[in-house]
């Protein structure tokens, strides 16, 4: 491994931050490399002066002085009120509030996703069996005013014309019986009737309005 | 307890939250930003902050952590509202108001420490912000690689990759300044 590679390795191994397997490729390193062993000895100097920094601490005036600013500043600010401090450890004990809200906006996230997927799903049933709607046939409004209630259920009354047989008186020379071919009847038509039933109670009146099959 | 109380409203209580972590936080606060006035500021801050959420706070878990992640985004707040008023760190002003230590008894090898804290100061101005947070944590306030990523809300080899960019940086830098004063 170049040197330069080696560089940032033994500025965290000379404080012992480096895991087991990267410490022994850097001794392995520094054992052949005078170069490297010149820039470990510099940064171990340059750390032990650092660490002389430690020694240095803060004049006691001054933090008197903080102390005294802090203590003048807090007795004019409230204290969090009471409900605010239980609310507060009843809903994040034990969490980070920075959990708890990614807890929230977590299972807000499934919740959504569920219900969409569901809505989702019965848009898909509706597209696959659409009502059909093409063959019904509203039936034609009847004035109901003007229809008279039928006495009994009329049956189904069907103008059929019968087949008439015409005989032809012919003179006698010509006794000749001709058959005219029999008309075809014509479709059979059914008028609709509406029908009335009056029940006991006055104010219920049955109509009934049977399709052309009568059902 | 003492946490609870102070979040109830109890001002003794504050108090002695204020005074028992108050070092700490104005210590961190002045290494990340460099100046005491910006973090006296900050800590001041810091303390009204906690004030206000500290009914947030689970008690359950240990407090310094989350005071100390506090503590790093009201400084980061605080560095970027400087970085936009273009402000300037001026050097050696905040080394008056430091004591120090271990100061030991020979002028001479005090002077010489003066200037090597000089010289580290400017090379940790020179880090882009992130670096720089991440190597304060981790090699001046001595915390632990995860505790550092705790801090900072990122990943432990987040915070391996901008500590030791850091520390290449910082090399370089002292050695700079080191040939340039020779």
């Amino acid at each position: 491994m170049k040197c330069r590679a080696m560089e940032p390795l033994i500025a965290l191994y000379i404080e012992a931050d480096l895991a087991a397997s990267d410490r022994r490729r850097v001794e392995s390193h520094l054992k052949d490399c005078k170069a490297c062993s010149c820039l470990a000895e510099d940064l171990r100097e340059s750390q032990f002066m650092f660490k002389t920094l430690r020694a240095g601490t803060v004049n006691s005036s001054d933090l008197a002085d903080v102390r005294e600013r802090v203590l003048n500043e807090v007795g004019d600010l409230e204290p969090a009120p009471g409900w605010v401090v239980t609310m507060h450890r009843l809903f994040f004990a034990g969490l980070r509030r920075r959990n708890a809200i990614a807890g929230v906006l977590l299972a807000a996230l499934i919740t959504g996703s569920v219900w969409y997927s569901e809505t989702r799903a019965v848009h898909e049933v509706n597209k696959e069996s659409p009502v059909e709607v093409a063959n019904f046939e509203a039936p034609a409004p009847v004035d109901l005013q003007n229809v008279t209630p039928p006495s009994v259920v009329a049956p189904r009354i069907v103008n059929r014309a019968e087949p008439i047989a015409i005989v032809e008186v012919l003179p006698a020379e010509a006794l000749e019986v001709r058959a005219i071919e029999e008309p075809v009847p014509p479709e059979p038509q059914v008028s609709q009737i509406p029908m009335k039933f009056v029940t006991d109670d006055p104010n219920i009146i049955i109509y009934w309005l049977p399709s052309d099959k009568g059902d | 307890m003492l946490l609870t109380r102070a979040a109830s409203g109890d001002a003794a209580a504050f108090e002695q939250i204020v005074v028992r972590h108050e070092r700490r936080v104005l210590t961190l606060s002045w290494r990340l930003l460099g100046a005491m006035e910006d973090a006296q500021d900050a800590a001041q801050e810091v303390f009204l902050r906690t004030f206000k959420y500290l009914h947030r706070f689970d008690t359950q878990k240990p407090f310094e952590p989350w005071l100390v992640r506090m503590t790093v985004n009201v400084c980061r707040d605080l560095g970027r509202a400087r970085q936009q008023r273009g402000a300037v760190l001026v050097e050696g002003r905040t080394c008056d108001r430091v004591e120090l230590r271990d100061p030991g008894n020979d002028p001479h090898a005090e002077l010489q420490f003066e200037q090597q804290r000089q010289i580290l100061y400017r090379a940790l101005n020179e880090l882009p912000e992130k670096e720089r947070t991440a190597f304060v944590l981790r090699d001046i306030e001595g915390m632990t690689t995860a505790e550092t990523a705790g801090a900072l809300g990122s990943s432990e080899a987040t915070v391996r990759s901008q500590i030791s960019s850091a520390r290449l940086k910082i090399r370089k830098y002292v050695e700079r300044l080191k040939g340039a004063r020779q």
